[in-house]
C-alpha cells in the first residue's frame, strides 16, 4: 500500500493508503482541493524516497506556488512534465508525446516505487474523442501497472458529460469524488470513496478541510 | 388612490431585492470559505463583495444629490464591478487548458486599473477638498464617467465572454450568463423610467415602479450566478449506517 500523505485518509482506506500498482481517480469541481490531495500524495512519496513524477498542463511555478499555499514545503520537488519550467514539456496537443515521456520516465526508474500525479486527464478528454481516449488511458494505465507504481489522476467535474466520467471511472481502480453539499443554509465540502481496489465498499461521506498544516478527513455526521 | 398603491408597492419590491442580495452575499461568502484554490476563492469573495456593494449602491441611489455618499457610490461601484469582472476573467484563464489571455487581458488590466483608480481617487479627493458633490461631479465630469465606465467595463465584459467561451468549465459559462443578465437588469433599473417622463405624474410613478422591479430580478440572477460558482449537491438523511465510519448518504 502507498500512503496518501493524509494520515486520516490512510486510516479510512484501511490504514495504509492507496493499493499497490493501482490507478486512482479524483473527481471534483475546480477549486475544491483535488490538487491538494495530489500534492500531499507526491510529498509523502518524496519523503519516503519514492520516484515522483508530476505531469501537468500548468507551468511548474504555478504548481509550486499552490503547494506552498497548501502548506507543503518545496525544498523537495518531483520530476516534472509541465507546460513550462521543466526540461520535458507537456503539450496537450500531442497526447502521444505525453504518454511516451511519462512511460520513459517510469521505465528509467524501474525497480523503485513510483508515484505519478497528473491533471492532464480532463484536458485530453475535452480535446480528443472519447473512444480514442478510452484506448489511450486503458493502454497507459496497463503499462504503468507493470511497474511498482501508483497513478493518481484528477478529473474536473462539470467539464465532461456524465457518460465520459463514468467511462473513465471504469478504467481506474479507485475513485474518490469531492463536492460541495448543501445542508440547510450551510455548504460543506465532502468526499466519498466510490470504489477502491481490494477494499469493501466504504459507505457514507467524509468532511475534509485543508489548512496550511495539512488535510483533515472526518466522517460526516449531520 | 392609484398613486398611493404605486408608492406602497415600491417598498416590498425594494425589500425583496435587498433580501435576495443579502442571501446571495451570504451564499457567496459561504462558498468562498470552503474553496481551497486562491483564484476560485477570490472569485467567490468578489461575487459576495459585489452583491453587498450593490445593496449599498441601491441604498445610495435613494440619497439626494447633495449627499457625498450618493456620488461616492458611483465612483466605487465602477471600481468594484471592474475588479469583480477581472477576478472572473482570471478564473476563465486558469480553467482554459492553454491559459490564453483573453483579448490581451494580462497586458491591459493594469493600465485599466490605473485609469479607474486614478479617476476614482480624483473624484474622492475633489469631494473631500471642495466639500461639494455637485462641484465634484462637474469637475470629474459625467461624460468622463460614462466614457471610463463604458470603455473599461465593456472591454472587460468582452474579455470575460471570450474567456468563458474558451473554458470547458460549464459552471463558469453559466456564471457569465447569469452575470450578464444581472448587469442587463441593472441597466434597465437605471433606464426603464425614462420613457415615462413625458406623461403625467402617476404614469411617471408607474415608470419608477417598473424600474424598481428590475432590482429583485437583478438580485435573483446574481444569486443564480453565485450558485454556479461551484456545483452544489444536497445531503439527505441516511437510511442506514452500514459501518462505524459511515456518515450520511448523499444524493448529488
Amino acid at each position: 500500500m502507498v500512503s496518501t500523505g493524509v494520515p486520516t485518509l490512510d486510516n479510512l482506506l484501511g490504514s495504509d493508503g492507496y493499493p499497490d500498482r493501482s490507478a486512482v481517480l479524483v473527481v471534483g469541481p475546480p477549486g475544491i482541493g483535488k490538487e491538494t490531495l495530489g500534492y500531499w500524495f507526491v510529498r509523502s512519496g518524496l519523503i519516503q524516497g519514492d520516484y515522483c513524477l508530476y505531469v501537468t498542463h500548468r507551468p511548474v511555478n504555478d504548481i509550486l506556488r499552490d503547494m506552498r499555499g497548501s502548506g507543503i514545503g518545496t525544498e523537495r520537488v518531483p520530476e516534472w512534465i509541465a507546460s513550462s519550467g521543466s526540461p520535458t514539456k507537456c503539450d496537450l496537443r500531442d497526447s502521444t508525446a505525453i504518454s511516451f515521456n511519462l512511460k520513459e520516465a517510469v521505465h528509467r526508474n524501474k525497480g523503485r516505487r513510483i508515484r505519478v500525479a497528473t491533471d492532464v486527464l480532463s484536458p485530453l478528454l475535452v480535446l480528443n474523442p472519447l473512444d480514442s481516449m478510452y484506448g489511450y488511458w486503458s493502454q497507459l494505465l496497463s503499462d504503468l501497472k507493470q511497474q511498482d507504481s501508483v497513478f493518481f489522476a484528477l478529473a474536473e467535474d462539470g467539464m465532461h458529460p456524465p457518460n465520459v466520467l463514468t467511462t473513465m471511472e471504469q478504467l481506474f481502480d479507485g475513485v474518490i469524488e469531492m463536492r460541495l453539499y448543501e445542508e440547510g443554509l450551510t455548504i460543506t465540502p465532502l468526499f466519498r470513496v466510490k470504489k477502491m481496489l481490494g477494499l469493501p465498499p466504504i459507505h457514507g461521506y467524509f468532511r475534509f478541510s485543508v489548512s496550511n498544516t495539512g488535510m483533515e478527513v472526518t466522517p460526516h455526521v449531520r | 388612490m392609484l398613486d398611493e398603491i404605486i408608492n406602497e408597492a415600491q417598498y416590498p419590491i425594494y425589500l425583496l431585492g435587498l433580501a435576495i442580495f443579502l442571501f446571495a452575499t451570504y451564499r457567496a461568502f459561504t462558498i468562498a470559505r470552503v474553496l481551497v484554490k486562491g483564484a476560485y476563492r477570490n472569485r467567490a469573495l468578489w461575487t459576495g463583495g459585489t452583491a453587498f456593494a450593490l445593496i449599498l449602491f441601491e441604498y445610495a441611489t435613494t440619497l439626494p444629490a447633495s449627499n457625498p455618499l450618493g456620488i461616492s457610490a458611483f465612483f466605487l461601484i465602477l471600481l468594484i464591478l471592474f475588479a469583480f469582472v477581472d477576478s472572473s476573467i482570471r478564473v476563465a484563464q486558469e480553467t482554459d487548458f492553454f491559459h490564453r489571455s483573453p483579448l490581451g487581458w494580462q497586458r491591459l488590466r493594469k493600465p485599466l486599473y490605473g485609469i479607474i483608480l486614478g479617476y476614482t481617487g480624483i473624484g474622492a479627493l475633489l469631494i473631500l477638498i471642495i466639500g461639494s458633490t455637485v462641484a465634484a461631479i462637474s469637475l470629474t465630469g459625467e461624460v468622463l464617467w460614462f466614457i471610463i465606465a463604458g470603455v473599461s467595463l465593456t472591454y472587460s465584459a468582452a474579455a470575460l465572454v471570450v474567456g468563458a467561451r474558451r473554458t470547458p468549465e460549464r459552471s463558469l459559462r453559466r456564471f457569465v450568463r447569469m452575470l450578464g443578465l444581472t448587469i442587463i437588469c441593472m441597466v434597465l433599473f437605471f433606464t426603464a423610467w425614462i420613457p415615462f417622463i413625458p406623461f403625467s405624474q402617476t404614469v411617471q410613478d408607474f415608470g419608477s415602479l417598473v424600474s424598481e422591479v428590475f432590482i429583485p430580478l437583478a438580485a435573483y440572477f446574481l444569486y443564480l450566478a453565485v450558485m454556479s460558482l461551484s456545483p452544489v449537491g444536497r445531503v439527505e438523511e441516511a437510511p442506514a449506517q452500514p459501518s462505524a465510519q459511515a456518515g450520511a448518504s448523499v444524493k448529488p
